[in-house]
């Protein structure tokens, strides 16, 4: 039974993890044979201008990305965990943005974000004249500022927040009505519920979903990147881990380095989850979860 | 009168649960609301309490009309039946939730905690969480957080049935003393005859969302009003048949009347009554009871476990009728006796 799913266990991750641990060291461009010089990939890393750009656009992400998601995501989920008129239809739409390809819902954003067309930038203009915003300002440069486009990118992201949702819609829907009901009779406030039942409660679901989504972070926004920004502004506005491992990779040909890469975005990640879980146990141990 | 219902309506999505509650509850007074599942009990605590709307009528909480007023202004304190204790607080810091969420002060919140905690015993437990708890401390926890705030009425919701036998006959009584010492308004509901006759200064007992009747455990047990009553407070149930069948005392023999008669006075010592084939016999302990067949009516018979009958024996069955109660038959109300 268990069969299938080992092989391809075996044949999709552990493999490719040991060759790509393994190329790291080695220098190897699909023509000559490998060959091995040992740290070099690593030191050439940390004097490239490039992949310290792609560090920092992917670190950006994260630090606006992560947390935002999780909390529109929970504020989703408390908004709509109760029975309503149009719940149902607002649930579907939450989660719809996450069922749509990836590639589409880039070319979507694409033109979403038209400085000129897009109707972003169109609404942003309403009340304003001659291009400008109601407030006299220019409207973003979407796809031409770094900063900007940084924004566009982060923005993208926190539609496709479906899974999370569900599973907080869930999470909070599993949790005992009684409770809540006690707190309405000693006339505890919304703020109070929140912060002393809700948050407490849902806090164990809430850390999983951030150690996961910091570890899926430097994947998600490969797609957005690579169809709507292509990494630029020029040089490297959006240019993040994921596609300079990319482009070093299948583009430069050059697979030790982008190996290399891939490891120091492993360890990255690790480092982040050892942090977060950290965090967490000192959580669980404050309230004895 | 502490608490009081006037024609209180209430009911689920065009579904009326409770069809007019009439019910005044004085202010140092335990009342029982005993009936069966699906009577509308914890129906009529949640619409005390404010978490359910009353659709018509008025709820009058020492002399203010709450009406119309959400939960936490109504000044009640609840204990569910699953507790509701927070998880991941101790037990100190659920019993001072009401006080801190009501903005006082954290040390004085957890003394007054502290001091709930001791009237009900469970003062050695407030750093414990609840999950660290058995059931009978859980439910000692709940009781103090209740007591905590000091409010006007006590809503108790079936808090004793998640309890085994042994401590539910412990708690029970502790509730009752607990309860002579605090003095106040505390309704409890139930469907445990046992602990509303042991517990209620008076019982109201409910059926489909109506008072069949309401009084003090003696009149409950001594003067039912229904068939229902009747039947319902008892183990076994009352004896019911027709007061023109087999077994005529000096009742009138009215053909809409019902006799009732409970198991303890059905006699064996007359040799006129009619003959009672014994259909089976339960011991309990010291006691026994025969189930008997009158002339095709069931009639089940109370006696000391030593002087029951043989299944199958047939006796002359005869009823202690000072002890007999006169039902109208159509409508199961009590008939008054000529």
């Amino acid at each position: 039974m268990l069969a299938p799913y080992a092989l391809g266990l075996v044949g999709l991750v552990l493999v490719p993890a040991v060759v790509t641990l393994a190329m790291a060291f080695a220098d190897y461009d699909l023509i000559q044979a490998p060959r091995w010089i040992g740290l070099d990939n690593f030191r050439e890393l940390a004097s490239d201008e490039i992949f310290h750009a792609a560090l920092r656009n992917s670190l950006v992400f994260a630090a606006f990305a992560v947390p935002a998601r999780l909390l529109l995501a929970l504020g989703l989920a408390l908004l709509l965990h109760r029975r309503a008129a149009v719940v149902g239809t607002a649930r579907t739409t939450a989660a719809l943005p996450s069922a749509v390809p990836e590639i589409a819902y880039g070319l979507l954003w694409l033109w979403l974000f038209n400085p000129l067309y897009g109707p972003i930038n169109q609404l942003l203009q309403i009340g304003g004249g001659n291009g400008l915003t109601a407030l006299g300002r220019t409207p973003p440069q979407w796809l031409t500022d770094p900063a900007d486009a940084q924004a566009a990118i982060v923005a993208m992201s926190v539609f496709t927040i479906g899974e999370m949702f569900v599973i907080l819609l869930a999470t909070r829907q599993a949790l005992p009505p009684e409770v809540y009901e006690l707190a309405a009779i000693e006339d505890a406030t919304g703020w109070d519920v929140f912060r002393r039942i809700t948050l407490p409660l849902m806090a164990p679901v809430l850390g999983l979903l951030l150690l996961r989504d910091t570890i899926l972070s430097f994947q998600v926004s490969f797609v957005p990147v690579l169809v709507v920004t292509e990494g630029g502004p020029p040089p490297y506005g959006t240019t993040n881990l994921s596609l300079f491992v990319y482009r070093t990779g299948f583009e430069y040909l050059r697979y030790g380095y982008a190996a290399a890469a891939t490891i120091v975005m492993l360890l990255l990640t690790i480092g982040a989850v050892a942090l977060q879980w950290h965090l967490i146990r000192r959580y669980r141990r404050l309230y004895g979860l | 009168m502490s608490l009081v219902l006037a024609d209180v309506h209430a009911g689920y999505g065009g579904h009326e649960v409770l069809h007019g509650v009439d019910l005044s509850v004085a202010s140092d007074e335990l009342l029982v609301v005993l009936g069966p599942s699906g009577a509308g009990k914890s129906t009529l605590l949640r619409v005390v309490a404010g978490l359910e709307p009353a659709t018509r009528g008025r709820i009058v909480i020492a002399g203010r009309d709450v009406t119309r007023l959400r939960p936490g202004r109504r000044n009640v304190s609840m204990v569910f039946q699953s507790y509701a204790l927070f998880p991941h607080l101790t037990a100190g810091e659920n019993i001072a939730f009401g006080l801190e969420v009501r903005d006082m002060p954290r040390a004085a919140a957890r003394e007054r905690a502290r001091r709930a905690a001791e009237t009900v015993g469970c003062a050695h437990l407030l750093d414990r969480r609840p999950g660290q708890l058995s059931g009978g401390e859980r439910q000692r926890v709940a009781l103090a957080r209740a007591l905590a705030r000091e409010p006007d009425v006590f809503l108790l919701d079936e808090p004793l049935s998640n309890l085994d036998q042994e401590l539910r006959v412990e708690t029970r009584a502790e509730l009752k003393a607990l309860h002579a010492a605090v003095g106040r308004t505390l309704v409890h509901v139930t469907h445990d005859q046992t602990e509303a006759l042991v517990l209620g200064d008076r019982i109201a007992v409910l059926r489909e969302g109506r008072v069949e009747q309401v009084g003090t455990p003696e009149e409950i047990w001594r003067t039912p009003a229904t068939t229902f009553v009747a039947r319902f407070v008892g183990s076994p149930p009352m004896n019911l048949l027709p007061a023109d069948g087999p077994l005529r005392g000096p009742l009138p023999a009215d053909p809409a009347g019902q006799v009732g008669f409970r198991p303890e006075a059905v006699r064996f010592d007359d040799p006129d009554g009619p003959p009672g084939t014994v259909e089976r016999v339960e011991v309990i302990g010291e006691d026994a009871y025969a189930y008997l067949r009158v002339d095709r009516h069931p009639v089940v018979a109370r006696m000391p476990a030593a002087d029951r009958p043989a299944t199958g024996s047939t006796l002359p069955v005869a009823v202690r009728w000072a002890d007999a109660h006169l039902f109208d038959a159509a409508t199961g109300r009590r008939a008054t006796r000529p």
